[in-house]
């Protein structure tokens, strides 16, 4: 039997596989692999050894980090962490994005910074492109 | 430990597929193939049909559930829907329409 569980909290487990659209208020791990859509209004983890592929229609939390493999955009209301042995391809779209030392990053990121004062003639925030591997 | 859990704010739509145990606080709508056990606890909702190990039901299952073991359909659960399995029990307080099929 399965222990109980903090009731808003959702695992992928590390064997299981889903395939389709995921969406809820609460925060979700994945431990396996999902292939489809995410839609959480809460915390996205990626676990090492989890896997994402979200295709077209991407992912959408509130913070999403990644420890296993994701490929797909990714839009967060907060933070996105890309963690040491991490791999993620596609475009990130975040209050703020980390890329950790030994994580394998490829596609755009897009988050608000201030630029500093001497490039700062076009507005406060501008869209940055990163490749990383 | 490595249990899949669709916790009560989550909604699945489409098929999970795991060799250990599933636990469904949440929605999940799409077909549910476990190797170990499925557990839909009180006020978790599956629309698809089940196919796994032990199962224990609390909240509301439509669609057929098929068991390599038992099937304990429990006080406040809700199941329309076929059940197959080696053993069966069904609470007082239980609701179940379906037939059931202990393979004898």
């Amino acid at each position: 039997m399965a222990k109980a569980t903090a009731s808003r909290e959702a695992v992928i487990g590390r064997s299981a596989k889903v395939r389709g659209r995921i969406t809820g208020e609460g925060d979700l791990t994945v431990l396996g692999q999902v292939e489809g859509e995410i839609n959480l209004k809460g915390d996205l983890v990626i676990g090492e050894g989890g896997s994402i592929q979200a295709g077209t229609s991407g992912v959408d939390a509130n913070t999403v980090t990644v420890s296993g493999t994701l490929e797909g955009d990714v839009h967060a209301r907060g933070m996105i962490r890309i963690e040491s042995g991490a791999h993620v391809r596609g475009d990130m779209h975040g209050a703020s994005v980390s890329i950790e030392e030994g994580a394998s990053y490829t596609g755009r990121l897009d988050a608000q910074f201030d630029l500093p004062p001497e490039l700062s003639g076009e507005g406060t925030s501008r869209t940055g492109t990163a490749k990383r591997r | 430990m490595a249990s899949t859990v669709i916790g009560s704010g989550i909604t699945i739509e489409g098929e999970i597929t795991t060799d250990d145990d599933v636990v469904v606080q949440g929605t999940l709508r799409g077909k549910l193939t476990a190797k170990d056990g499925v557990t839909v606890e009180a006020g978790g909702v599956v629309e698809a049909d089940i196919v796994s190990g032990p199962a224990h039901v609390a909240g509301t299952v439509t669609g057929n559930i098929s068991s390599t073991d038992r099937v304990d359909l429990q006080h406040g659960a809700r199941v329309v829907g076929n059940v197959k399995a080696t053993r069966i029990t069904i609470a007082d307080g239980a609701q179940f329409k379906g037939n059931v099929d202990m393979d004898v």
